[in-house]
Formats: C-alpha cells, sequence, structure tokens
C-alpha cells in the first residue's frame, strides 16, 4: 500500500498500538451503526426541505393568484408560506442538532476512544 | 459637517482598524495550519458569526432591500433560497468535510483519488467561482462607493476598485486565515446592528404594525396589491425554480463557505457554527422585509430609482429618511453609517475570496502539481501570499474594465459551478464507494463547462438584456442554468465513474469513512506535522 503514490501517508493516523483507524475500528459494529443512522435521517430531511422550499418557487410562479390571496390584513398567503420557511428551516436545524447530539455524537466519540485505547486493551 | 466627510471618517475608522486586526493576525500565524486554516482554533460561535460575515454581500445587503423595495413580493421571495442552502451544508457537508479535509475543497474531493488530476481540477473550479463572484463584488464596490459617497466619474469608480483590491490584498498576505475570519466577524457584527437599528426605526415608523407597514408600501409603489404578490420580477416559473435549485445547493459548493469549517476543532463545533450562521443569516433576511417595504413606503419608487435604477440605493436612501432627511445632521449620519456597513461588507467578503483562491492554487495546483506531491507547506504559504496578490491585480483589472457593465449575474454563475460541478463531486466523494477519479474530474470540468456555455449563450451576454448582440435572440432562454446544468454534473460524475474501467480504491474509501463519520485524525486543534515520515 504505502508503494502506492497517489495516497498520502501523512492523512492515515495510526494508533498508539500501530493500527490505522480503519484496522482498528473499521469493521466495528458501532461504526456500521453510526452511519446507517446518519443516511437514515440525512437523506429523507433533504428530500424534505428541497421539496418544501422549491414548491414555494413554483407556486409562486405557476399560483400568483392564489399565493397574493390575503389571509388576514395584508398579509397574503405567499408571505407567510415564504416566512415560514425561515421557521422550518429553524426547525430542521433544531432537530438536526438534538438528533447528532443524541444519537451520533456518543456512538463517534466511543469510536474514537476505542482507536485510542488500543494499546490499553491489549 | 457634510456626510461625505461623515462617510470618509467612518471608512477611515474602519480601514485602520482592520489593519490592525490584520498586523495582530500576522503576529499570531506562525504555522502553515494558521494561515489556512486558523489553526483550527476559531470556536463554533465565533466561525458561525464569520461565516454570516463571508456569506451577506453588498449584493444581499443592498441588493435585496433594493428588490424588495421595487418588486415588493418577489424581493421576499428571492432572499427565502439564501438561507434554506444552510440546511444543505449543515446535513450533508460541514461535518464530514471538516473530519476529512485539512486546507482547501479539494483535500475532500481527492482523499481517495489519484491526486494531480483531481486537485487540478478543483482547484480551476475554486479559483474560477472564486473569481466570477469577487469581479460581481468589485464591481458592485465601485458603483456603490461612487453613489454613496457622491462622486462622479469613472475615476471614482476605478478608485474605489483599486483601494478595496489592495487592501484585500493586504488582509490576505499578511493576515492570512485568521485576520480574514476576524475582519468577517467585525462585518457581520456591524451589517446586523445597522440592520437591526434600522429595521426597530422603520417599524416604529408604522406604530408597529407590519400590516399598516405593507398597505402604505402597496399605495406608495403605484401597484397596489400586486405589490404584495409574486410576478413583478420573476415571470417564467423554470428560470424561477432553476435560481432556487443552484441557491439551496450551491452554497454546499462554494469554496470559500467550505474552507470556513476548517477553521473549527471538531465536528460539533462545525455544526454549532452553522446553527450559529443559520441563526444570523436567517434573521438578516427577515429584517430585510422591513428595509425593503420600508423603502417602498418612506422613501417612494421614484426616489429610489432616480439614485439607482437597480434599487441598490433603497437602504441607504431609508437610512437618509429615517435620521431626518436629505441635508439634516441625523439623515447624512444615517447615511454615512449604512456606506460603512456596505463597504465592511464589500471588504469583508473579497478578503474571503481571495484567501480561498490563493489557498487553492498553492496547496492544490503549486503543492500537488508543480511539486508532485512532495510537499513543503511553508513553501506553499509563500506561494499563497504570492497568489493573493495575483489574484487581486486580476480582480482589479478585470472589475475596471467591467465596470459598467450588469455583472450581478456573475455571482448567480459562481452558485450554478458550484452546484453543478463541485457539490456532485463532494457527495459522491463523501457518499458513494464506488466513485473514482475518472468520474471526479468528468464531473467537475463537465459541470463548470455546461454552466459556462449556458450563461455564454443565454439572456444575460446575448439579446436585449445581454451584454452582446443585443439584435439577436440568446439561443438558451433562461437566465439561470442550474436546472439543466446541475443534472449534467451529476450524471456526468456518474457516467465518468461507471463507463471508466477505474477501479475505485476500496481500503481508501474506508478510510475516508472511518474518518469523515468518526473524526478519527482530525481532532487536534494543530494538524500533523509538516513533514510526513515516508514508512
Amino acid at each position: 500500500m504505502a508503494s502506492d503514490s497517489r495516497y498520502r501517508p501523512e492523512d492515515r493516523p495510526v494508533s498508539a498500538a500501530g493500527e490505522t483507524a480503519v484496522e482498528a475500528v473499521g469493521q466495528d459494529p458501532e461504526l456500521t451503526e453510526l452511519e446507517r443512522r446518519h443516511n437514515r435521517f440525512i437523506w429523507p430531511v433533504t428530500a424534505f426541505f428541497l421539496v418544501y422550499y422549491l414548491s414555494l418557487n413554483v407556486l409562486a410562479g405557476t399560483a400568483p393568484g392564489f399565493m397574493g390571496r390575503k389571509v388576514f390584513g395584508q398579509f397574503t398567503f405567499g408571505y407567510l408560506f415564504a416566512l415560514s420557511q425561515f421557521l422550518m428551516a429553524f426547525i430542521v436545524a433544531w432537530a438536526y442538532t438534538r438528533f447528532a447530539r443524541r444519537r451520533i455524537d456518543p456512538l463517534a466519540a466511543d469510536l474514537r476512544d476505542k482507536f485510542h485505547d488500543k494499546e490499553v486493551a491489549r | 459637517m457634510s456626510g461625505r466627510s461623515i462617510s470618509l471618517i467612518l471608512f477611515s475608522v474602519l480601514v485602520l482598524a482592520t489593519l490592525g486586526i490584520t498586523f495582530w493576525a500576522s503576529r499570531q500565524t506562525k504555522t502553515p495550519s494558521d494561515f489556512y486554516a486558523a489553526g483550527r482554533r476559531i470556536q463554533g460561535w465565533q466561525n458561525g458569526v464569520a461565516i454570516s460575515g463571508d456569506y451577506m454581500s453588498a449584493a444581499s445587503f443592498l441588493g435585496i432591500a433594493g428588490l424588495i423595495s421595487l418588486f415588493g413580493y418577489d424581493g421576499f421571495l428571492y432572499s427565502v433560497g439564501w438561507l434554506v442552502a444552510y440546511l444543505t451544508v449543515l446535513l450533508l457537508v460541514a461535518e464530514m468535510l471538516r473530519n476529512s479535509g485539512r486546507y482547501t475543497m479539494a483535500d475532500v474531493l481527492a482523499f481517495r483519488m489519484r491526486q494531480k488530476p483531481v486537485r487540478s481540477a478543483a482547484a480551476i473550479s475554486t479559483v474560477g467561482v472564486s473569481i466570477f463572484y469577487l469581479v460581481a463584488q468589485m464591481v458592485g464596490a465601485g458603483a456603490l462607493m461612487r453613489l454613496l459617497l457622491g462622486l462622479t466619474g469613472d475615476t471614482a469608480a476605478i478608485g474605489a476598485i483599486v483601494g478595496v483590491g489592495v487592501l484585500m490584498i493586504v488582509y490576505v498576505t499578511f493576515g492570512g486565515m485568521i485576520g480574514t475570519t476576524w475582519v468577517q466577524i467585525v462585518k457581520a457584527v456591524l451589517l446586523m446592528a445597522g440592520t437591526v437599528l434600522l429595521s426597530f426605526l422603520v417599524l416604529a415608523k408604522f406604530g408597529f404594525s407590519m400590516n399598516k407597514m405593507f398597505a402604505d408600501a402597496a399605495a406608495a409603489s403605484g401597484k397596489g396589491d400586486a405589490f404584495l404578490r409574486p410576478g413583478l420580477r420573476y415571470t417564467n416559473t423554470l428560470d424561477l425554480f432553476s435560481l432556487g435549485l443552484a441557491l439551496v445547493l450551491g452554497t454546499a459548493g462554494l469554496p470559500h463557505i467550505l474552507i470556513r469549517f476548517y477553521t473549527v476543532p471538531t465536528a460539533q463545533a462545525a455544526r454549532r457554527s452553522v446553527n450559529w450562521a443559520i441563526g444570523i443569516i436567517g434573521t438578516f433576511y427577515i429584517m430585510t422585509t422591513f428595509l425593503g417595504f420600508g423603502a417602498a413606503a418612506l422613501v417612494g419608487h421614484a426616489a429610489i430609482t432616480k439614485a439607482d435604477k437597480a434599487g441598490n440605493m433603497a437602504g441607504p436612501l431609508l437610512a437618509q429618511s429615517i435620521g431626518g432627511g436629505a441635508d439634516s445632521f441625523g439623515g447624512e449620519l444615517f447615511l454615512a453609517f449604512i456606506a460603512a456597513v456596505a463597504f465592511a461588507t464589500i471588504l469583508a467578503v473579497v478578503a474571503g475570496l481571495t484567501i480561498t483562491a490563493s489557498s487553492s492554487f498553492a496547496h492544490d495546483f503549486y503543492g500537488s502539481v508543480i511539486r508532485k506531491g512532495e510537499r513543503d507547506e511553508n513553501a506553499e504559504v509563500r506561494v499563497a501570499r504570492i497568489t493573493a496578490l495575483f489574484i487581486g491585480a486580476i480582480a482589479i483589472v478585470l472589475a475596471s474594465f467591467a465596470r459598467g457593465m450588469n455583472v450581478a449575474f456573475l455571482v448567480g454563475l459562481a452558485f450554478a459551478v458550484a452546484a453543478s460541478a463541485n457539490l456532485p463531486t463532494i457527495l459522491f466523494s463523501l457518499y458513494w464507494k464506488r466513485f473514482t477519479t475518472t468520474g471526479a474530474v468528468v464531473g467537475i470540468l463537465v459541470g463548470l463547462f455546461s454552466c459556462l456555455l449556458l450563461v455564454a449563450v443565454g439572456p444575460n451576454v446575448i439579446g436585449a438584456k445581454g451584454l452582446f448582440l443585443k439584435d439577436a435572440s440568446p439561443l438558451f432562454g433562461l437566465e439561470n442554468p442550474g436546472v439543466v446544468s446541475i443534472p449534467i454534473g451529476f450524471l456526468a460524475a456518474y457516467l465518468g465513474t461507471v463507463l471508466s474501467r477505474e477501479k475505485a480504491s476500496e481500503e481508501r474509501y474506508e478510510e475516508l469513512r472511518v474518518r469523515a463519520l468518526t473524526g478519527i485524525g482530525a481532532e487536534e486543534a494543530e494538524p500533523a506535522p509538516t513533514t510526513p515520515a515516508r514508512v
């Protein structure tokens, strides 16, 4: 491996026991679980906010009359829908942060500890 | 005291303060990691403020307020995408990018690929995107300074362009990423303070009733209820969709935003940075409603378009009117303050773009291609400093030539290239096991050139609204190429991978996977030693 010039050896950390990160935790079921949780959150939520956002532009283009309908006072449906995008962004950011703190960070910290503690474990 | 002399005093204070920051930062910059990534010592919240400062350009500060003041609802509609884009950054890119790269966007793209071809392609795209953005900012700077300081003639515009150019070279060459970061933080604080103050005063004028503000704005606009619904600015649904797509996907591919995530010590800090940026940028764009509708109601359509056809003076004129009107001390003081905020805004954004382009040239092109991977990071930093000088000079020359042109579309082009060339490659690199060097290079180059081509034959360049051939009709009907070029970019990266016989390095993918997900190997504030031990 080390002979292959396309790789940069400095990118590869080595644990105290002389193992690379992949050797130390690459096969760990915790890593698979971490990846699974991550993917199961980010892709559906990304699909959701893309659809929610792009539907604002599509509605503005195709249904200006509907968007211009006043819901109360001078507040149109279009204005409230656009404003709701900001609220949506705040909520998604909050939900992701909460998810990552509870479901991702502990696993990642555990895997880092395993890597650093390899020497102790032997 | 005249408005102009107040402006000049405020400008001088700003220039002296930022030069002071630069001097301080130059004393803190000792290692290559300090220069490229502020030693990874920036805190999450500080980085969030700096991202806001890097992102909110004069185009969004003065431009969006102007759009709202002239077109009402459509201006506000435009501002939404600038914020939602940060969800793409937060969910898909920020943390994994920080964990796997060190200095440039190409660090991640080239992680499991052959270094030379991928870094060369990424450097072309990084420098390209940054220069489009830079020229747009500097042409804007020339026009704005002329308007704000009430100067006339080409000399003033060129003077402003040269002045901004020289300052950004100084910030980057001497202050590196530390200096750039703090210039951006100062700018973000000034911008938010100015916007909050102005919004509050505007709302007070309407007795804190948004209802009254909307009603007065609609009446004063001369367009009535049409001002409060879509259709005054964007009439082509496909073009509007295309613009939205490029904004919401492009931000996560803008090199000058991405490299900010290398300045923080952990993935959690990267996450915190985006959350701070979302809070600040979101609040800012909500407040542009008050500036835009406020200007429409209080300044009026005629006065806004008389000062500048594109509406860029709506914010400054609003400040003048709130302060007591033209020729009153309060009015002139407010106008001068907003002008200084706009000036700080331009300086912070151009500094961020300059360090991005210079770092990529030095680290990706000089370090990998010219030196063939025999890295000497101290030499790289010297090259980066010299490159900043050249990038600055090129931007000054290009902006001086383009000063009279309407180059606002260059920012749109930068977003389209970021979404079509950079984002597909970033996402496939991080999430697709089979992705190969050929796929990455083909993806970047095809995405980049399809955007350039579609804009070159589109309505911004050819035809009645374009720069050249005013009698011809454009070959491509949309102003925003994203809806076509983004799928092309993804498809090119995919086909480049599956059609070439090259096999992806599974071992290297595993390394990236472990590193991006856990942060192993990227935990320290200071990265690994600069000269690797060869085993």
